[in-house]
């Protein structure tokens, strides 16, 4: 099962990283969403996949028997609310993008490179 | 002041004080006394932590949770990380000083305080923490906070602007979030202490041939170095003064701390027997790369936020010259100028601010007439042009020359070769951006007042620029001091 | 004035050399050298060549000045040195530099954000290539072991749906697709023995569905590639170098042999130093409690983000205007939500016990209220909140920061949690259970602060 999930998560990652180079900055939004999914997946590897059983004392019991990882449980929580919180920011930022510009498309989001860029002839120098 | 209280101080005062702004956020004043509270009292916490880690004999620890090491999280009072929450401090007194300047109620009501504050803490974190894994939820807290520091006023360019900043970190962090798991799948723990120790045990196998570079490359891209840097002239130059500052010095030279931290520290690069030497040869040509490449950026700019954010990865660059110089003195060159280059930079950005309050404009073909009209500002903003140019007696002099001796005295003259040449541009660049910016007078041109409160803030930033230039063996004892605990860490 | 005031200081130095021989000069050159080193200065130091080079240069000096006129009448005569012309030689030489700077700036920093990205996967896989190849390591494999044929099949539809949505025409398809991934995880989660991953990774796809329904209800669906065929080709090769990369190196990870002291630690000491059966949640509240007090700092400041950047007024979006609701939804919807909220109750008060939590607990009242939104619209959803998401933020901060100082009064370090056993038969109570409400809240609060702003914004 491990080289299986291996695959499949670098596989999901690997899709992610290629909607993440399509210029529709939704369909980059979707990719970086896939690419946190992935890696949470791969993540999940480095605890070892083995036992099945969750990693909850059973009652009457003072210690846990032979479980699953539970540490890489805890990071891989936190990674999955803290990609949760990233991908609704750059949701976010997206939709209020095309409610200014009009276009979801990654090269029309280039005002903060215009901004400020130096003029295109060598005018003012020393 | 016991150590617990101390070593948590320079994170929970700020994220106190942004939980009090955040509930206080209809009231503007309250928020920015909030803010300017808060960074006093960080600011005397951090100077108390300090005192007390220099003082001590062994290394100020608290296990956080009273569990023990390597099971639970601690934080150490190690240097540099000590030595950086104390500059990250005086940065953040002084941007909670010049605030007023640009931070108006509007930008205020729309969160600058609680960001900012949760921002600072952090930074703080990701310096005095001894776990991995904790040290990428900061790396994603300051992400956060960057992105709504960013967006404060909702402008289009801002928007694009954190758009492309959130797209590259994102990818960055997942590189180091895979990364950080496969340590944790090689070595069984997330302490980097441990887990330097269980690298040095473990054959050269590929995943941490792969752990290393997927690290290397998340935190060289978290710290701008070429190629990786595409994203900081892209989205630095769209938000406030004030706010840039606080970028410019903090969040880069985050970014560096953790490669010297993963490299020294974790992969032990400049130590005899180094987990990753494989990597070691790539660091060098990187960092010729960012220092020329970022120098050459810099002199191709008009507007001074984008010429100044070009030069915040050019000094990147120097620091990774130090890292790649394998020696121990290598790595503290690169903490050396670390520091200078926090304090330098965050001050460069207000300076700007500020001529762009007196002048009307960022472009520099419109600025000047600042050495007339206000000699104060002038004398202030020297101080940081002339250190980050090299010249003595001024920290950035000291900084330089340490770096290309370090590299002379390591066989890679090369490195000092490039940092030279890159030093001679940063110097052409720095003397035509004072000319343009103070020097010259153009005609019929309005200057205003600048504020005291900027004044006094680049006045503080200033005296430590000066006084590090005086006196730099301090520093650079401090430096060496660094480099040593980095590699006994392990 | 400046220079004759510079010119004096310089008299008056060299005149008297101890001060400044101390103060700047002695601990200059110990800081060059590393070490102290003796530095004396004085005025006279006999007939030494030195004295003797300075009367030359003193002399030629006065010379140029009693000569100045004829000189440069002579110097002007000269051609060559007009041609030479050292001044013009900078002026071109840094307009030059500036050029050179410009066209290397303009080709390096372009303004595509694709290529931009292209940039860095592609140096990425170039550094983990060298690396891995540096190294001289050479990549092993894990033994097939047993398949279990349903998971495995769960997690091929998971890779499945992330090719679906590479390759989808429609953003809708896209995020469908996406979804199915993310459930495909979470059943691949239960599936191994982690049901609170599980729980969360569902309500979180559950929720990523219904704000970014907010998104895609504004924007144009159906997009076509926006790459020509053959850059999608260059693309995917990039793509799949790096997840087979990646492939290799976490199936060579799995050869390592791991025993993590930690997990060993948290699986003892969990019910019997920190009263809690749930050893994940135990992690999260207890062990590695300031992760957690940092994650749940990210989420706060995403909720101010979102408060800043999204319409917080714009008075009441009816639901019936927005979007078409059945009948039914309004009739029960309030039962159901105020369902949820019980949920949500009982998923935080058991956490430390049973897979649940502040985390969960948190995205399930959010998923109430998300409910109400959806039944009977923004405006009515936040009256029947009664207090700004913000608000409820800033006190889960207070609450999860607050839960470890009574700690720090004990002499004890941060995050220590206690405990107090009230007796009769009533549960154990412990600080814990204030750091997991303060999370609660934080999620809650976030949560609701993007999903009023986008339900707004869509419905604009």
């Amino acid at each position: 099962m491990t080289l299986l999930y291996a695959f499949v998560g670098a596989g999901v990652v690997g899709c992610g990283l290629y909607m993440i180079l399509s210029r529709n900055l939704v369909r980059m939004l979707l990719g970086f969403s896939l690419l946190a999914t992935g890696a949470n997946l791969l993540l999940f590897l480095a605890g070892r996949v083995g036992s099945q059983q969750p990693p909850i004392i059973v009652e009457g019991e003072q210690r846990l028997g032979d479980a699953a990882d539970p540490l890489i449980q805890a990071l891989i929580l936190t990674a999955i609310v803290i990609g949760f919180a990233l991908t609704v920011v750059m949701a976010t930022l997206v939709l209020r993008a095309w409610r200014q510009s009009g276009s979801i498309r990654a090269e029309d989001a280039n005002a903060a490179e215009a901004m400020g860029a130096p003029p295109k002839k060598p005018g003012n120098t020393a | 002041m016991t150590d617990a209280l101390l070593l948590v101080a320079p994170v929970v005062i700020p994220f106190i004080g942004a939980a009090i702004a955040m509930l206080a956020r209809k009231q503007a004043t309250l928020a920015a006394a909030t803010g300017l509270v808060a960074s006093l009292l960080l600011a005397i916490a951090s100077a108390l932590l300090f005192a007390r880690a220099m003082t001590s004999i062994s290394t100020p620890l608290t296990l956080l949770g009273n569990w023990p090491q390597g099971i639970g999280l601690s934080l150490s009072a190690t240097l540099p990380g000590v030595a950086l929450v104390m500059v990250t401090a005086l940065v953040a007194l002084a941007a909670a000083i010049y605030a007023p300047v640009d931070i108006g109620p509007r930008r205020r009501r729309a969160g600058y305080d609680p960001m900012m504050l949760a921002m600072i803490g952090a930074v703080n974190g990701a310096f005095l923490t001894d776990d991995l894994f904790n040290l990428y939820v900061w790396f994603e807290l300051a992400l956060l906070c960057a992105i709504g520091l960013l967006t404060l006023d909702r402008r289009p360019a801002q928007i694009h602007g954190a758009i492309r900043y959130a797209a590259f970190a994102m990818l960055g962090a997942t590189f180091i979030l895979l990364g950080i798991g496969m340590i944790y799948g090689i070595t069984a723990t997330l302490n980097i202490h441990e887990a330097a120790a269980a690298l040095a045990r473990t054959p050269p196998n590929v995943a941490s041939a792969t752990a290393a570079a997927l690290l290397f490359g998340g935190f060289a891209l978290k710290a701008g170095l070429a190629p990786f840097h595409l994203w900081l002239p892209a989205s630095y130059h769209v938000a406030p003064a004030s706010v840039t500052a606080v970028f410019a010095g903090l969040l880069t030279k985050m970014g560096f701390y953790a490669l010297l931290l993963i490299f020294a520290g974790l992969f032990g690069t400049a130590s005899e027997s180094p987990s990753a030497a494989q990597m070691a040869p790539l660091f060098g040509i990187i960092a010729a790369a960012t220092m020329l490449v970022c120098v050459a950026g810099a002199l191709a700019q008009t507007d001074m936020r984008r010429l100044l954010a070009y030069h915040v990865i050019a000094q990147v660059g120097y620091m990774m010259a130090g890292l790649a110089i394998a020696t121990r003195e290598g790595v503290a060159a690169a903490i050396f100028y670390m520091i200078h280059s926090i304090i330098v930079q965050s001050n460069l950005f207000l300076g700007a601010g500020l001529i762009r309050r007196a002048s009307g404009s960022w472009d520099l073909t419109r600025t000047g007439g600042m050495v007339r009209h206000d000699p104060l500002f002038a004398a202030l903003f020297a101080v940081p042009v002339l250190s980050l140019a090299g010249i003595p007696p001024l920290s950035g002099f000291w900084a330089k020359m340490i770096v290309i001796r370090e590299s002379l005295d390591a066989g890679m003259a090369w490195i000092g070769g490039v940092a030279l040449i890159a030093g001679l541009l940063t110097i052409v660049s720095m003397a035509t951006f004072w000319s343009d910016a103070c020097w010259k007078e153009t005609p019929g041109q309005r200057i205003r007042r600048v504020p005291g409160t900027g004044l006094a803030a680049m006045a503080l930033l200033s005296a430590a620029t000066v006084l590090i230039g005086l006196f730099p063996q301090g520093l650079w004892t401090l430096a060496q001091q660094s480099a040593y605990m980095l590699e006994i860490g392990r | 004035m400046p220079p004759l005031l510079l010119s004096l200081a310089g008299l008056v130095i060299s005149l008297q050399p101890e001060w400044i021989t101390r103060v700047a000069l002695r601990p200059a050159v110990a800081a060059v050298y590393g070490r102290a080193v003796d530095v004396d200065i004085a005025i006279w130091h006999g007939v030494t060549p030195m004295l003797l080079l300075s009367i030359v240069v003193v002399s030629v000096g006065v010379l140029i000045v009693r000569f100045w006129q004829p000189i440069h009448v002579r110097l002007r005569r000269i051609g060559w040195i007009d041609a030479v012309a050292l001044e013009r030689l900078w002026d071109w030489s840094l307009r030059d530099t500036v050029v050179t700077s410009r066209r290397l700036t303009g080709w390096i920093q372009h303004g595509d954000l694709r290529r931009y990205l292209w940039l860095v996967i592609a140096m990425m896989v170039a550094l983990v290539a060298w690396s891995v190849v540096a190294s001289g390591a050479v990549p092993r494999l894990p033994p097939v072991g047993e398949v279990r044929i349903g998971l495995a099949l769960v997690a091929l539809v998971g890779l499945g749906g992330a090719i679906a949505a590479s390759r989808a025409r429609t953003l809708l398809s896209a995020m469908i697709a996406t979804g199915l991934t993310g459930f495909a995880t979470a059943i691949t989660f239960m599936g191994n023995g982690a049901p609170d991953l599980a729980l969360t990774q569902f309500t979180v796809e559950a929720l990523i569905v219904v704000l970014l329904t907010a998104l895609l209800l504004a924007v144009p669906l159906a997009s076509p590639s926006t790459r020509a065929a053959g850059l999608r080709r260059v693309d995917a090769l990039i793509c799949t170098i790096f997840a087979a990369a990646l492939f290799l190196a976490f199936a060579d990870m799995t050869v390592i042999g791991h025993q993590s002291a930690a997990s060993a630690f948290y699986g003892r000491m969990s019910y019997i130093a920190a009263q809690g059966h749930n050893v994940v949640n135990v992690i999260l509240v207890d062990f590695r409690a300031f992760d957690t007090l940092g994650e749940t700092m990210v989420i706060a400041m995403a909720a101010v983000l979102a408060r800043s950047l999204l319409m917080s007024r714009g008075g009441d979006v009816p639901a019936h205007l927005s979007q078409p609701v059945h009948f039914s939804l309004h009739v029960t919807g309030r039962w159901l939500a105020g369902l949820l909220l019980l949920a949500s109750v009982v998923i935080l008060w058991r956490g430390h016990d049973q897979p649940g939590g502040g985390f969960v607990g948190g995205l399930v009242a959010a998923l109430a209220f998300a409910l109400l939104a959806l039944a009977y619209g923004v405006g009515s959803a936040e009256r029947s909140l009664r207090v700004n998401p913000l608000t409820l933020v800033g006190a889960g901060i207070l609450l999860t920061v607050l839960s470890g100082m009574p700690a720090l009064l004990a002499g004890q370090p941060f995050l220590t949690h206690l405990w107090w056993q009230p007796g009769w038969g009533l549960p154990k109570l412990g600080t814990t259970l204030v750091f997991d409400i303060g999370v609660y809240l934080v999620v809650w609060g976030a949560v609701l602060a993007f999903l009023f702003g986008l339900q707004r914004e869509a419905a604009r």
